[in-house]
């Protein structure tokens, strides 16, 4: 006979099931909607198959950003405070302002660059050069401060 | 800004990480803290001196 379940974890487990139900009844009506305005936009799929479809992809990630920015709003401003006081999130702010400024510059450059020694794949400069110049510079700079204060 | 967190930590016998969990903030937190790469925000420095029951002067003093 396999063990009981500790009482306490399945409290636990209900506890947060209760904590996410409001969120997961308001975003139903609204996935829905989603599925009925893409039905509505898509008339060359089956209505019922195109809303059903919709609402359950969405459904999920509605119900996640209702319960983190309505029903948890203050737990989320919380951990957004208590974030500001580690120097993880200071590395975080860093690299970020980093890769802004790179990903401008680097941009700039990638284009002229392109343009003087007519470089298709560099000119004109895309979403592809963008998100290689954000997220590398980004995580180049965040490792690189992680590193120096260690 | 220089400090006397290690010391202060030191003197009651904590870790880094238990230090870390008591004020609410992460291990690479108080070790940046200690070696002067990071400058904590005030309400962390006022829980700093709280938990050493001092005074935020007699943790942290700037820089000469």
């Amino acid at each position: 006979m396999p063990p009981a379940r500790p009482r306490a974890s399945r409290v636990a487990r209900l506890t947060a099931l209760r904590k996410v139900l409001p969120a997961i009844a308001a975003s139903f009506p609204l996935a829905l909607a989603m599925g009925a305005l893409y039905a509505w936009r898509n008339p060359q799929h089956p209505t019922s198959v195109a809303v059903t479809v919709m609402a359950a992809c969405t459904w999920p990630i509605i119900a996640i950003a209702l319960q983190i920015l309505w029903f948890e709003r203050s737990e989320t401003n919380s951990a957004i405070e208590s974030g500001r006081a580690d120097v993880e999130t200071a590395w975080f702010q860093e690299a970020a302002a980093t890769a802004f400024y790179t990903t401008m510059g680097g941009l700039l450059f990638l284009e002229s660059m392109g343009s003087a020694l007519k470089l298709g794949w560099l000119s004109p400069v895309g979403l592809t050069h963008a998100l290689v110049l954000g997220i590398g510079s980004f995580a180049l700079s965040y490792l690189w401060l992680r590193r120096r204060d260690r | 800004m220089e400090n006397r967190l290690a010391e202060l930590r030191a003197t009651r016998g904590l870790s880094q990480a238990a230090l870390a969990e008591v004020l609410g903030t992460s291990r690479q937190t108080i070790i940046s803290i200690e070696r002067g790469r990071f400058d904590p925000s005030l309400p962390l420095a006022f829980k700093i001196a709280q938990h050493f029951e001092t005074t935020i002067e007699q943790v942290f003093t700037p820089d000469p």
